[in-house]
């Protein structure tokens, strides 16, 4: 099974996620903060990170950059309330750019494409 | 009287004033020429003079006669109440002495204007400061003249406006306060998140409801005002994030074509036309072409959408002087005067889907570029949006006419500013 994982500061937007995403068919972890989330893929990686970027501690870019250090493998979807970051040209070594929203639609296509495009399907 | 905002009763009354200390003095002059008629003259005086006191110490604003080497003749007893004086220890006094402790005549008052020139002047909003308190003033002041039309004295009128300057003030602070949206911005940013874990589930109850469950209207509610929310709190962001333009030469024209790429996809329709007349040759200037971009989209939007019935929205760009001038003008069903008050107040909307950020984002990008926007309408006669942006020219270019000023060094810099200097002067 596909396992995602959903970095997020916010607990309902985690349950949110992990909800929506189990019923599309993945194994969804969560992690509250980009230390966690670290931890997390060193224990046992997932096949792609759904990234927050503003994040207690560590923000979500710096975390992107550690990820893309350690493994240049691993998709990572980086999903901001912002579209602020998309300027920030760190943010272009992630895979895609989605701006949250209550619908998930977008983020759903998103997921799809990259692990498609990534062979991870 | 040809001075604005002065109301009619303190005209009449001034104006008054004025006709009496001419009266005064020609018959004072009339007095001295024929003797014989001393006695009646002098009772005339007396009564006049009595008359004028009355009404000088009446006039609860203050009134300072004063002669051309700014001593001070009269003064009511309000304004020297204010100085916490009585009049007869001023007279004689210079008012510069009294009011600025200098040793020459304010550089501010509108007096020096009136004495070079004879005519009644105006400086608004001044701080003076009397014995106990500051205050914030309009002064007024109005010509005395000799038989020959020499102005040889003025009255000093002045007018308290305190309160009017810190409600002034206080409506920037408010301004401030919604228009950039510091307070907004965070809320703002506290409401997102919220709302997409409500929207997210109440989409997820919306969608494993049985296609005939009642409930399903509510949930459908839920959704669409989560996306309304959505839509104004995005909208809402941009406004804060445009408090920043990054900015780069740019071709104003260049930028009302790309405008009109992006509206010919959807809102124009065969009933609907966009017309452009643009000025050849416009000179480069400094911007940020996606603030600029959205500026004009939001007002050509607006104009568009303003005519349900069809019609044609003209634009024009025109160099005058340092500034570029775009005038978008439509043919729609004009806007109403009480609506064109709040025309780029922040949430204000006439429709029913908007959020009544449009213009006011479009008005900050505006004013972020040093610009103005102005909208004048005609009810039944269309709208017209006047944006005047000035010119900036890039440090390079400057740094690069500096070094090399208008020699044959910089071909290139000195040819533009040629061009400049031409199109100000004709246009």
């Amino acid at each position: 099974m596909i396992k995602l994982l959903v970095v997020d500061d916010e607990k309902n937007i985690r349950r949110l996620y992990e909800s929506e995403l189990k019923r599309e068919g993945y194994e969804v972890e969560t992690a509250e903060s980009a230390e966690e989330a670290l931890e997390l893929i060193e224990d046992g990686p997932p096949d792609l990170v759904v990234l927050d970027i503003r994040l207690e501690g560590m923000d979500g870019i710096d975390c992107l950059r550690t990820i893309m250090e350690r493994r240049r493998d691993l998709p990572v979807i980086l999903n901001s309330a912002y579209s602020t970051y998309k300027q920030d040209f760190a943010s272009w070594m992630a895979d895609a750019y989605v701006v949250k929203s209550a619908d998930l639609t977008e983020l759903k296509e998103k997921i799809r494409e990259v692990l498609e495009k990534r062979g991870r399907v | 009287m040809a001075i604005g905002g002065l109301e009619p009763p303190v005209v009449l009354l001034v104006g008054a004033l004025v006709a009496l200390v001419t009266g005064l003095l020609g018959g004072w002059f009339a007095g001295r020429a024929r003797s014989r008629y001393a006695d009646r003259h002098q009772h005339d005086i007396f009564k006049s003079k009595q008359q004028l006191q009355a009404i000088f110490d009446g006039i609860t604003d203050g009134l300072i006669i004063v002669d051309a080497d700014f001593r001070v003749i009269a003064i009511n007893k309000a304004e020297a109440a204010f100085l916490g004086r009585e009049p007869k220890d001023l007279v004689g006094m210079s008012c510069y002495e009294v009011y600025c402790r200098g040793d020459v005549a304010c550089e501010a008052c509108p007096a020096h204007s009136t004495f070079a020139t004879g005519k009644a002047a105006l400086v608004p909003q001044l701080e003076l400061s009397g014995s106990f308190h500051r205050r914030g003033v309009d002064v007024y002041t109005f010509p005395v003249k000799d038989r020959d039309g020499k102005t040889i004295q003025a009255i000093q009128y002045i007018k308290d406006v305190t309160d009017r300057m810190k409600l002034q003030r206080q409506l920037r602070e408010v301004e401030q306060m919604t228009g950039i949206g510091q307070m907004a911005a965070s809320v703002a940013h506290e409401i997102r998140n919220p709302l997409i874990a409500v929207g997210g589930f109440a989409r997820q109850l919306h969608e494993d409801m049985d296609s005939d469950d009642p409930r399903r209207e509510h949930t459908r509610i839920i959704l669409e005002e989560v996306t309304r929310l959505e839509q104004i709190l995005r909208e809402q962001l941009t406004l804060e994030r445009h408090l920043q333009p990054v900015m780069r030469p740019l071709d104003i024209n260049q930028i009302l074509r790309d405008v009109r790429k992006l509206l010919s996809h959807g809102l124009l329709s065969s009933q609907t036309q966009l017309v452009g007349d643009l000025q050849d040759g416009l000179p480069v200037t400094m911007g940020d072409a996606n603030q600029l971009k959205q500026a004009f989209l939001n007002i050509i939007g607006n104009a568009i959408q303003s005519m349900e019935d069809g019609g044609t929205v003209t634009v024009t760009s025109v160099q005058r002087g340092d500034d570029i001038i775009v005038r978008i003008s439509d043919t729609g069903p004009g806007i109403p005067s009480d609506v064109m008050s709040k025309l780029f107040v922040p949430f204000f909307t006439t429709r029913k889907s908007g959020s009544g950020l449009g213009l006011a984002v479009t008005r900050r990008i505006v004013e972020n570029h040093g610009g103005e926007i102005t909208a004048e309408s005609e009810q039944g006669n269309g709208t017209s949006f006047l944006v005047r942006l000035p010119i900036i020219r890039s440090t390079a270019e400057m740094a690069h006419e500096r070094i090399y000023g208008n020699t044959e060094g910089a071909p290139e810099a000195a040819d533009r500013r040629d061009d400049t200097d031409r199109s100000s002067g004709g246009v």
